[in-house]
């Protein structure tokens, strides 16, 4: 299936959330090289980057996103019917992380919750999940939360690597309701590729509950084979939007701006090459927060809308691109006013502190 | 592509000077043989010969000679 036009259906409002916590590239020069802080800035574009406090998770942002939002659109927990977190660090094993922003966000019992792992590619799967509820007569509005926090500890060289450097922590935040415009999204996956970007579980042959009783944590490295996602990215996303443009028999001049996730700048200069993008149609935030994962394209939006003069309605064509593999189109028209500032935060929810669960679980007895 | 053009596009991918490179260079012997040299070598692939070649397959050259060979 090439594509899927969700006709009447929109995104109501955008909020993005980072940590109160900015660490400029210069700090790793501690870590790193001069010389290898210099080539990292040169092809990966990234100045500056925000990371989580310790105590603060993926959730933590994204509730104070989806709260501002929610005020924004004049929204309570009986408006919503839908919650789907798209994230890779998650607050806990099981359950879904998306119950306990369910409980935040006071939420009703008249809603579908749970979560969706995937990463960088997050949006396109999750516009087109919940517009196909949507279109279904499921619900009628949904919030839409994506967003990694890693949890670095850079105040040691202990577990550094050159991904510290390249992620930064955000989340994003989007209401999809019943509404007067229309919304296409194209979605590819590859299997073949999962090995590309993988974390292996703490055991020792790497799969998750194998061992439980044994756990290797030098196994619980991040890996990613560069040059694969790199090759992978450069030919299947204009790829993608060269079918995009035939199906639809649209050009680029059919959009105001065109937002890709900020992988990192070689990949964003090589795509934007390939297809033949003015400069000024594609923004970029990559320098001031990294590679925000799945929350790259929203946040990318949110940083543009804070920092030009946008149209008061703005026609978006975005990708996005990343583990599974996976990679994707969504298209959407927004009003300027419900792009929200990015919001910068250190707040946390102690709560779901372990100590204060087993209190709770000892008070039970 | 002239074989001195596919050489001086190698010194533009490992950002070296014109006429550093001659054919028999031992790849493994230059600094600028890198990570990065091995993904913008990958992108040149595609923009100039749309070809894919994996990073593996780079990291097996040993000559420019190996190198330009694949550039057709």
């Amino acid at each position: 299936m090439p594509s899927t036009i969700f006709e009447n259906v929109k995104i109501s409002g955008i909020a993005c959330a980072v940590p109160d916590n900015l660490v400029d590239t210069q700090y790793f020069s501690k870590y790193f090289d001069q010389k290898e802080i210099d080539q990292f800035i040169k092809t990966s574009g990234i100045k500056s980057r925000c990371y989580s406090i310790k105590e603060q998770t993926a959730s933590d942002l994204c509730y104070v996103a989806a709260k501002k939002l929610m005020e924004h659109k004049n929204y309570t927990g009986e408006d919503i019917d839908a919650l789907i977190l798209m994230t890779q660090t998650p607050d806990y094993i099981i359950p879904a992380t998306s119950y306990v922003l369910h409980k935040r966000l006071n939420l009703k019992h008249d809603c579908i919750v749970y979560d969706i792992n995937l990463g960088c590619s997050s949006l396109p799967t999750g516009i087109c999940t919940i517009a196909s509820m949507i279109k279904s007569g499921a619900i009628k509005r949904a919030l839409l939360l994506i967003g990694d926090a890693h949890n670095h500890n850079i105040s040691s060289n202990a577990s550094l690597t050159h991904d510290t450097m390249l992620t930064g922590d955000a989340c994003s935040a989007c209401i999809i309701e019943e509404g007067d415009s229309n919304i296409i999204t194209s979605i590819k996956s590859d299997g073949n590729g999962y090995d590309a970007i993988i974390t292996p579980g703490p055991t020792e042959n790497g799969r998750f509950y194998f061992d439980a009783d044994n756990l290797d944590t030098n196994q619980y490295r991040h890996y990613m084979d560069g040059s694969d996602v790199f090759l992978f990215t450069i030919t299947k996303v204009p790829k993608l939007f060269n079918d995009f443009y035939k199906e639809h028999r649209c050009s680029p001049d059919n959009y105001d701006y065109f937002v890709f996730h900020q992988a990192n700048k070689m990949i964003l200069d090589h795509i934007e090459k390939k297809l033949k993008l003015p400069k000024e149609k594609v923004p970029r935030s990559i320098e001031r927060y990294g590679n925000t994962d799945g929350a790259s394209v929203l946040m990318t939006i949110a940083d543009l809308c804070e920092r030009e003069n946008v149209p008061n309605r703005i026609k978006f064509i975005t990708s996005a691109f990343g583990i599974g593999l996976n990679w994707g189109i969504a298209t959407f028209e927004i009003d300027k006013n419900d792009i929200l500032p990015i919001i910068h935060t250190n707040e946390y929810f102690e709560e779901g502190f372990l100590e204060h669960i087993h209190q709770k679980q000892n008070e039970g007895k | 592509m002239s074989e001195q053009e596919k050489i001086a596009l190698l010194e533009e991918i490992m950002d070296l000077d014109e006429g550093t490179l001659s054919l028999d260079s031992i790849l493994e012997d230059i600094d600028e043989w890198d990570s990065v040299a091995i993904l913008s070598f990958i992108a040149a692939m595609d923009e100039h010969f749309e070809k894919t070649i994996k990073g593996s397959e780079i990291k097996a050259f040993v000559t420019v000679q190996d190198a330009i060979a694949v550039m057709e």
